[in-house]
């Protein structure tokens, strides 16, 4: 094998290397304007883009190990996101559902009974009502809960009638006097606004609510750190190409930038690998879900990934990816200097 | 002038002057070798100008800048200016030959892709690896990657070309290749300065020559 001698080939391209100050140079440098600058702006970028993306792909398993732990970390808040959200759906309509249950005086005669009826139905307030006498009472009682058998020993029925109310007003001032109406009744023992367990519901909720906001924090925060450990460790491996690149006079936002995509890249599939872990949740819980939303009258609404939270969700990926490595480059970069 | 050293000393933290009140300047298109022992301060002296660091004292300037007023967000548009060439070749065995030759021009950001093609081509070429681009430097011979090192210096064109032992791994016949590869850019109007103790090459190329001697600078002739 003959050595091509490098001297014979210099003589008749020399033009291609030649002395000059770099004032020269500068003049000779390319001086297609603004779309010239745009184009090479948008393929250095586009270079490091797809750049880091191939880089990933060098090392597959690594990556998608990577991406899934940002995966599962960002599934677990907005899943109960995700229920919380539809809680609330549910608590909403019920709030407007506004159902008194009143509970009569027990051995009511029949005419004070008829005439409270009367009362009712000329009461502007109440859309609607039922009477459930005594008896009815028992019987719905026995069946709805286990003392029903032991009630039988007694020799009368020891429940009073009841009137279930249905409100005309919704709002929480409104109701509130409808209910001090009512009780101030001779008639009317006491009675039970249904709504007051929503809005312990709603107190709950609302504990989870702040749960999310935590939880989300927290997993953001083990997002960014995973991503930050991964650019970390991926910069201690190209440790030679910076030492060589800042050399040859690469800028610190040259080196900096396919890290940087790498971590958007990390962020972006570790938010669509959430969601799809998300939907297989949704799909594995909704038998169960619907069956209790029937129980409900269907008031528990179609758990669903929308769109927004799509997006809330593949954006924070990102930005939380970008971050990371963000975090990354800015400790660790200035660290390799050429020697 | 391209290079000027005035008054410069070197001092790293608890240790002695790694370089002591040297003097010299480096004509436009001049062929300069450095010399001395290992540890008289050649890669020292070839480091300040690369500004990977930085003078004790000392007045140092290149292209006629005064190196202390660069700023270190200039640095890396200064060192797009200089080509150096390493001993180690400092090539990337991740990517082919004419990935390696490209690294410069894909760096500065300047150019589209055609050019930079044309321009990594005429670099190989010129240092007779043409054949060789789409290879692993892994794959090439000591020679071969000390070319494509070259290569990758001069593909941006720089003025001046710094050399630190580019032939201190290679026999005497391929260093003899390697030395004329550098006095051709240099008869083209490139400025060279190269680190090497190799006398007998250094002697057979009756150009400039620069001696240290624990830090100092105890010799400066033209070998006629």
């Amino acid at each position: 094998m003959k050595r091509r001698k490098p001297q014979q080939r210099l003589s008749h391209r020399d033009h291609s290397v030649s002395a000059s100050s770099p004032a020269a140079r500068s003049k000779r440098a390319p001086v297609g304007g603004l779309r010239l600058r745009l184009r090479l702006y948008f393929m250095r970028h586009a270079q490091a883009f797809f750049g880091s993306l191939g880089r990933l792909r060098k090392a597959p398993l690594a990556s998608a190990m990577t991406v899934m732990v940002i995966g599962i970390a960002l599934a677990l808040p907005t899943g109960l996101y995700l229920l919380v959200k539809n809680l609330r759906g549910f608590d909403a309509q019920w709030q407007s559902a506004t159902q008194l249950s009143v509970f009569l005086q027990k051995e009511l005669p029949v005419s004070r009974l008829d005439k409270f009826l009367d009362e009712l139905k000329q009461d502007k307030d109440i859309s609607d009502f039922e009477y459930r006498d005594p008896t009815a009472v028992l019987i719905e009682f026995s069946q709805l809960s286990d003392i029903g058998d032991s009630l039988e020993v007694l020799d009368d029925n020891p429940l009073p009638g009841i009137v279930i109310v249905q409100s005309a007003v919704a709002d929480t001032d409104a109701m509130t006097q409808l209910v001090e109406r009512l009780e101030a009744k001779a008639e009317v023992d006491f009675v039970q606004l249904d709504r007051r367990w929503l809005e312990r519901l709603y107190a709950i909720v609302d504990i989870g609510k702040r749960g999310v906001i935590v939880l989300a924090c927290l997993l953001g925060l083990a997002v960014v750190l995973v991503v930050g450990n991964t650019i970390r460790l991926s910069i201690e491996g190209r440790r030679a190409e910076i030492k060589i690149t800042k050399l040859i006079g690469g800028t610190d936002g040259f080196i900096r930038r396919p890290f940087l995509y790498s971590g958007l890249w990390y962020g972006l599939f570790g938010g669509v690998f959430a969601l799809i872990l998300i939907n297989i949740a949704l799909f594995a819980i909704k038998g169960p879900v619907m069956a209790l939303a029937r129980l409900y009258d269907d008031g528990f609404g179609l758990l669903a990934v929308d769109l927004s939270t799509t997006a809330i969700v593949v954006i924070g990926a990102v930005l939380l990816g970008w971050g990371g490595s963000w975090l990354a480059v800015s400790r660790h970069l200035r660290d390799i200097q050429p020697t | 002038m391209i290079i000027e050293f005035d008054h410069v000393s070197k001092r790293y933290e608890g240790s002695r002057d790694a370089l002591h009140d040297i003097n010299f300047a480096l004509d436009r298109g001049e062929m300069a070798f450095l010399t001395g022992h290992s540890g008289a301060g050649k890669s020292s002296l070839l480091r300040l100008i690369a500004l990977i660091e930085r003078p004790s004292s000392g007045r140092l300037s290149v292209y006629g800048k005064d190196l202390s007023k660069v700023k270190p967000r200039q640095v890396p548009f200064l060192r797009r200016n200089v080509g150096i060439v390493f001993q180690d070749h400092c090539l990337l065995d991740d990517r082919t030959v004419f990935d390696n030759v490209a690294l410069p021009l894909i760096v500065s950001g300047q150019l589209e892709y055609a050019e930079i093609a044309r321009r990594v081509r005429a670099a190989l070429d010129k240092v007779g690896l043409l054949d060789k681009e789409k290879m692993n430097p892994l794959r090439l011979s000591g020679g071969e990657q000390q070319r494509v090192g070259i290569a990758r210096a001069v593909v941006n064109r720089p003025p001046l070309l710094l050399a630190d032992e580019p032939t201190g791994n290679l026999d005497p016949q391929l260093s003899e290749e390697i030395m004329t590869l550098f006095q051709q850019f240099n008869q083209v109007g490139v400025s060279v300065m190269i680190a090497s103790h190799d006398l007998a090459l250094i002697a057979r190329m009756r150009k400039r020559v620069l001696t240290l001697k624990d830090g100092r600078l105890i010799d400066d002739r033209v070998l006629a």
